[in-house]
């Protein structure tokens, strides 16, 4: 690459539209160039007040104005009359539907009987057994998992904290539909089918597969008494915030792009500063300041381009923890084994397909949080070899630990105690686990911490969140 | 009963009453801002307005940014947001989820601009690489001392709306691209969609309008 090459592509590398290897390539350039670093400079002072075009807020009686117009719209009887009919029609469809199927089939056929609804049961963490029937959807509260068993096929599914699934019939076969969260399927003498947005994922007989569906989800219950926010905008939790506690969280100054970034924050019992000082430490990576001013709190963005990457809206992993499955979007098929360290991640509804290192990266916190699990037929330890790279060197294992401390707030960038010590990802934290005084906090999940044992990554401590305050 | 069963019953209250806390009440404003927006678009066709609100409030910010920066001014923005929602509000019979409901909406603010644009006649193109009064006056003056890029720049409000005014003297197409890609950062497929132009193409806009402004912003002083 010469200086003028360099040039080019700064325009696209400024607004983050360079693949990470081109990037990386420039980057490597404007080391040794000092001509194309300063062009790069002067350009990057150029487009700061270009990027960071603000507007304000829709004036207040614009929006009042366009209620009124909308609520007069609204009452007039063509919207009334159109849902009489829409409703008339559903109904009479499903009338048909049933008759037809009720004619062709007859109603002993299994499955259609109410009594034959029930597609399996499901146990909490502490043992309450449910039945589970057709068309349920089951809700785990943040930091308790829960499991499901499935009568039909014998599969088996293991539920985090903060996770939302559907289970339904089609003839004999129960089929799962994952609305949100990390679980974990273990497929009995049958495969199993489980469904999540587009995606349909075929689970081979005896193979366990792991998959998190990282989608916006905003859940307040009363003054903070459970907060889960997943993938939210920073301005929606600074309004969050505000409508929790009071007070003005101004955003405005933030860019766009910025303001826009998604962050997750999970904690039961929250009072404001603790709510603060966990959205704080979330934001801080995107170059986000808090400046108080009395009551109130404004956030300014003190970094010049930040992380300018595309942000998809959601994020689907699946990687096949023990054996081996067909994953399929859209007539899109892809086959992923264990042994081959593989994974999907779907974004956008666009799937990469990754292999081995690449495979292993993105599916090793999924492993960790399997750690738990006992699931039949899962071999735990040839899944960490194969997924954990620099922990199959010497037998590398995952150890449970007891759980954090009552009043932990996670975020997906660290964690805070209750004491209000904040740490992020990559420091040292200092905490029982079995076998070690503390170790590196590597990763945050909604359900826990993974921890590296100081002086030996072999060892992975899952260590989850407690359910209590 | 032992202290642990005591605990275990306790946990097992407590986690039972948080997932009864956790539902919303039916036709609630929480339960309507917990929907998607298609459910809530389901339900403003059948008449109710308070699910309309849910929405605007929702994708009030990126709807006026966009009609905001194309145009620059409050006054026509807010009426062009009107504008905007209520054909929203008329065509929603005609969305399908197959798009996103921002994507939509965008597509709709869109059209409503350039029909602004095309009714005041105002889109008179004008290259950044002509005189225009108000150019003779060094923008190197607006930005205190050399130093690397910070926040004081972007609070020199005088920077910005020259910045602005430069923004609206890029071709109309390269400045709706570049402001849904630089200022609200949409993916290329979705901008792509909203202007009915291939990805490649809304590409070599952006390329080309931020090209423009810095050999602008560079003629002007800011270097």
């Amino acid at each position: 690459m010469d200086t003028r090459e360099a040039k080019v592509q700064l325009p696209s590398y400024l607004i983050g539209d360079l693949a990470p290897k081109e990037a990386a390539m420039l980057e490597g350039h404007l080391d040794v160039d000092p001509q194309a670093k300063a062009a790069k400079d002067s350009m990057a002072r150029q487009l700061l007040p270009v990027m960071n075009l603000t507007a304000p807020e829709v004036g207040e009686p614009a929006l009042s104005k366009l209620f009124v117009d909308a609520r007069r719209e609204l009452e007039k009887p063509v919207y009334q009359s159109s849902t009489m009919w829409q409703e008339l029609r559903a109904v009479a469809w499903r009338v048909a539907a049933v008759l037809v199927v009720g004619a062709v089939l007859g109603l002993s056929i299994y499955g259609l009987t109410p009594g034959n609804t029930i597609v399996g049961q499901l146990t909490t963490s502490n043992g309450i057994v449910q039945v589970l029937r057709a068309g349920d959807v089951i809700e785990t509260p943040q930091g308790v998992p829960m499991t499901l068993d499935l009568k039909s096929s014998g599969a088996r599914v293991d539920m985090d904290g903060s996770a939302a699934l559907k289970v339904s019939r089609s003839g004999e076969e129960t089929i799962v539909e994952i609305l949100r969260g990390r679980v974990i399927v273990g497929a009995g003498t049958k495969p199993q089918v489980v469904e999540c947005g587009e995606s349909s994922i075929a689970i081979d007989a005896h193979s366990v597969a792991a998959i998190d569906f990282d989608t916006p989800f905003r859940r307040i219950v009363g003054q903070g008494a459970v907060v889960e926010l997943q993938r939210q905008t920073i301005s929606d939790v600074a309004r969050d915030a505000e409508r929790l506690y009071g007070g003005r969280i101004e955003t405005s100054a933030l860019p766009e792009r910025v303001a826009k970034r998604r962050i997750s924050l999970y904690g039961v019992g929250l009072r404001r500063d603790e709510f603060l000082d966990a959205f704080k430490s979330a934001v801080e990576r995107y170059g986000v300041a808090f400046k108080a001013e009395g009551k109130n709190l404004s956030l300014s963005y003190t970094g010049t381009a930040g992380n300018t990457a595309d942000e998809s809206e959601s994020v689907l992993k699946v990687a096949p923890l023990s054996g081996s499955l067909l994953y399929t979007q859209e007539g899109d098929s892809r086959r992923l084994s264990e042994s081959l360290s593989q994974a999907v991640v779907v974004e956008d509804s666009t799937v990469t397909n990754l292999e081995s290192a690449a495979g292993a990266m993105k599916a090793q916190r999924m492993v960790v949080w399997a750690g738990r699990t006992d699931m039949p037929y899962f071999k735990l330890d040839a899944t960490v070899s194969n997924y954990i790279t620099d922990a199959s060197r010497n037998g590398g294992k995952v150890v449970v630990a007891s759980a954090l401390p009552a009043g932990t707030v996670l975020t997906e960038g660290g964690l805070r105690f209750k004491t209000g010590a904040l740490i992020k990802v990559g420091e040292q934290i200092e905490i029982a686990l079995p076998g070690a005084k503390g170790g590196k906090l590597l990763g945050v999940m909604s359900s826990g911490i993974e921890v590296a044992k100081g002086d030996d990554s072999n060892t992975r401590y899952f260590v989850p969140v407690s359910a209590g305050r | 009963m032992s202290e642990t069963a005591l605990a275990d019953h306790k946990h097992a209250v407590a986690t039972k009453a948080a997932a009864k806390l956790a539902k919303p009440v039916k036709g609630s404003r929480e339960e309507l801002e917990s929907l998607d927006d298609y459910e809530l678009v389901k339900r403003f066709t059948k008449g109710n307005s308070d699910a309309f609100e849910v929405l605007v409030l929702r994708h009030k910010r990126q709807v006026y940014n966009f009609i905001y920066k194309m145009v620059g001014k409050p006054e026509p923005a807010d009426d062009l947001f009107q504008e905007t929602f209520m054909r929203v509000l008329k065509n929603a019979h005609t969305y399908r989820p197959r798009a996103k409901f921002t994507t939509w909406t965008l597509q709709i603010a869109r059209n409503v601009t350039l029909d602004y644009f095309k009714r005041e006649n105002l889109r008179q193109h004008v290259s950044l690489d002509a005189n225009v009064p108000g150019d003779e006056k060094p923008l190197r003056n607006l930005i205190p001392g050399n130093d690397p890029p910070s926040q004081d720049v972007l609070l020199s409000k005088e920077l910005l709306e020259e910045v602005q005014g430069a923004i609206k003297r890029l071709p109309v197409h390269q400045q709706e691209a570049l402001v849904l890609r630089v200022n609200e950062g949409l993916p290329y497929a979705e901008i792509s969609e909203i202007v009915g132009s291939p990805e490649g193409t809304v590409k070599y806009w952006v390329h080309e309008a931020v090209s423009a402004l810095t050999k602008y912003l560079g003629k002007r002083g800011l270097t």
